[in-house]
């Protein structure tokens, strides 16, 4: 397939063959996502599933691969003045035109199969209310980073660049100006991260609502575990009567193991996802480049910032580090969408983290705490269900329901340490909420992205003279706790008035 | 409606009336009507799920006896919020337009006060249900860049008055002119 240029405007251009190993990738995600349709033919019987084995899975084998080949012969783009043009689809054609000017966010993302060829994946990022995600896989590098810098040059000067414009590209690092600032994570740092998020057990942890959603696949799996070497492991330890001391430290050994697995894959993962992390900033534009396998660039203008969470859970409050991620599109954005509009900063030190905050332009907070009465209806409220919870389950055991009275003195003090770790902060041009209970969350909202603002006085912070205070941005919401209703009022009042005379862009 | 004054240019906050003196307009009351309507069709969607719940035997033994006081509550529910709840919604619903804000408060008991700056404002929907259409009324929702949970919706308001409210929106949304962040 000849890699075609930029100037060549006006014509359309097919992708690499290569690229149908993305189609056939992009529709195998949305065959597994369609998953609960084969629980009725698993559970129709022995012949059905024979039936499904021997002729429904390779008949549906065949069936992607030519429709995947058909897609890819169907998918065509084209550049011209300040728009691109994309027909995709076999039997339901789909033609996009996307001006230059609604391109929120260009990227580039090389998976390892396009790198092997020089291939790269050119995602485009759209503005207004249906924030669509446009993907041009399969072209190479070179073009992509040419109309991700005619995008980039069209942005700023409103006309086509021609292919040697000068704006930055994430292709062709040589030859650039020294960033203002940059910042490159170690493999060791990129680790920490995969202890600081544990990933892979939150994927396990989803995985489960979706196996005991399916009695039949649960029975599968028991009876596949019955036959497991473990749990025969397990019988044979029975049979010879071994002490409970000796199986619970087998247990204690076997979960130790299975942690340390489960770190390992979690820093692997890490690692793939954020290896070789460099991040650069020139002017108003922060960029990374990271990973190991598929090579992700993605890229932020300062503008189009809506909101910077900063958290450091228990694991990095051990290891003292923070991750960093500003969010940039409206919530509800789901999938590819919804990642895409994070620019994550995995790992940063106190000190790095301080340089990057000022050049975020965040203030130095002064924190304000949350009225002592929150501490009362949280431990009240929780501690209600909590008890009742207890109670309830108690007597299910036989035993007296008042034991679960103590458990209000637990959530008293689960109550009390998230209290104490809760903080506001607001001046001119941020609003700031603080809150943890081992580790911590701060997530600052820049006043001028405001969308709509809500004071709301349920009936008993309206009986204390206090409120709770709503921040939308297109990021999400931010709320502000148990303010005293004057302070809130005011602070709403002022937050207000300097959005509505606000000129900057909220987007 | 208030003009605001702005000294020193675009860094300083003016001086914003307190909203509480503002003149806060009520909706139609027809509206009640709208909100009854409401409540008896949840309650009647609620008493059907009740039915079928029990007409499948889902209930242990004593089972009618459950249906029955649960319908019981239901019917007191239902009789409450007609007769006490609608009428309060419609008296302490609210809104303000002003020269760069548009405020919606409802609730007595359950006080909140919404807010959206004008230029913040992305479209505008006039919308008529059945019962809406039958009495006259609209509701104007005014669409930001928050996803529909920072969405703001104006209830039970004249036809007329909804669409006078959007042309005035409208015109002061075309005043408004971005510079670049």
């Amino acid at each position: 397939m000849r890699t075609k240029s930029l100037d060549d405007e006006g014509q359309w251009h097919r992708v690499s063959v290569i690229a149908t190993f993305y189609f056939l990738l992009r529709s195998l995600r949305q065959l597994i996502r369609a998953w609960p349709a084969l629980v009725p033919l698993i559970a129709g019987g022995e012949r059905v599933r024979e039936l499904l084995w021997y002729f429904g899975l390779p008949a549906l084998l065949v069936l992607l691969l030519v429709s995947v080949f058909l897609y890819f012969w169907y998918f065509r783009y084209r550049i011209e003045r300040g728009r691109i043009h994309i027909q995709s689809g076999v039997i339901s054609r789909h033609n996009l035109n996307l001006d230059f000017e609604r391109v929120q966010q260009a990227d580039i993302l090389q998976p390892f199969y396009f790198r092997l060829f020089g291939l790269a994946t050119l995602s485009l990022e759209s503005a207004g209310s249906a924030q669509q995600e446009v993907s041009i896989p399969g072209i190479s590098c070179e073009e992509a980073g040419r109309i991700q810098s005619a995008i980039q040059a069209y942005r700023k000067t409103g006309q086509m660049a021609q292919k040697t414009g000068s704006a930055h590209s994430d292709t062709c690092p040589d030859g650039e100006a020294l960033p203002d600032y940059e910042l490159r994570l170690s493999w060791t740092d990129v680790c920490r991260y995969g202890l600081m998020h544990w990933g892979l057990l939150v994927a396990l942890a989803a995985l489960f609502p979706v196996l005991q959603s399916s009695d039949v696949l649960l029975e599968l799996a028991i009876s596949r575990l019955e036959e497991t070497v473990l749990v025969q492991w397990a019988a044979i330890l029975r049979e010879q009567q071994m002490t409970q001391t000796a199986i619970l430290v087998a247990g204690f050994l076997i979960l130790l193991l299975a942690v340390l697995v489960l770190a390992l894959f979690s820093m692997l993962a890490a690692l793939l996802r954020f290896g070789h992390y460099h991040l650069t900033q020139r002017g108003d534009q922060y960029r990374y480049r990271a990973g190991i396998g598929t090579v992700r660039t993605r890229s932020l203008r300062m503008h189009k910032l809506q909101q910077i969470v900063v958290t450091q859970g228990a694991v990095a409050r051990l290891l003292r580090r923070y991750s960093v991620s500003i969010s940039k599109v409206q919530a509800g954005a789901e999938g590819a969408a919804a990642g895409s509009s994070r620019f994550l900063i995995p790992v940063l030190t106190a000190i790095s983290l301080e340089q990057l905050s000022g050049r975020l332009e965040l203030p130095r907070p002064r924190w304000s705490g949350v009225d002592i009465r929150y501490i009362a209806w949280h431990t009240i409220t929780a501690g209600t269900a909590v008890v009742l919870a207890l109670a309830l389950f108690l007597q299910a055991m036989g035993q007296p329901g008042w034991w679960s009275l103590p458990g209000y003195a637990v959530v008293f003090l689960c109550v009390w340490r998230y209290w104490s770790c809760l903080g506001i902060f607001q001046d001119q041009s941020w609003l700031a909420v603080k809150s943890g209970f081992i580790g911590s969350t701060t997530a600052w909202v820049p006043v001028h992205k405001m969308q709509k603002i809500m004071l709301s006085q349920p009936p008993w912070l309206k009986a204390w003279g206090l409120a709770n205070l709503h921040v939308w941005t297109a990021a999400g919401r931010l709320t502000l706790p148990f303010l005293a209703y004057s302070g809130a009022a005011a602070l709403r009042d002022r937050t207000l008035a300097q959005v509505a005379i606000s000129r900057r862009r909220w987007y | 409606m208030n003009d605001v004054n702005v000294p020193g240019g675009v860094q300083a906050v003016p001086a914003v009336p307190e909203m509480n003196d503002e003149p806060w307009q009520a909706v139609s009351p027809r509206y009640v009507h709208v909100l009854r309507m409401a409540v008896l069709g949840n309650a009647l969607f609620l008493a059907a799920i009740l039915l079928a719940v029990f007409w499948v035997r889902a209930f242990p033994e004593g089972g009618n006896l459950i249906l029955a006081g649960c319908l019981a509550l239901l019917a007191c529910g239902t009789v409450a919020m007609l007769v006490f709840w609608a009428p309060r919604r419609v008296r302490f619903t609210r809104f303000l337009l002003r020269a760069l804000d548009m405020n919606l408060r409802t609730g007595l008991w359950w006080r909140k006060t919404v807010s959206v700056a004008i230029n913040r404002i992305q479209h505008m929907t006039i919308t008529q249900g059945p019962v809406e259409r039958l009495l006259g009324l609209s509701c104007l929702t005014l669409y930001t860049a928050g996803g529909a949970s920072a969405d703001l919706t104006l209830p039970g308001l004249e036809s007329e008055t909804a669409q006078h409210l959007k042309a005035q929106l409208l015109l002061q949304i075309s005043n408004e002119n971005e510079e670049p962040g």
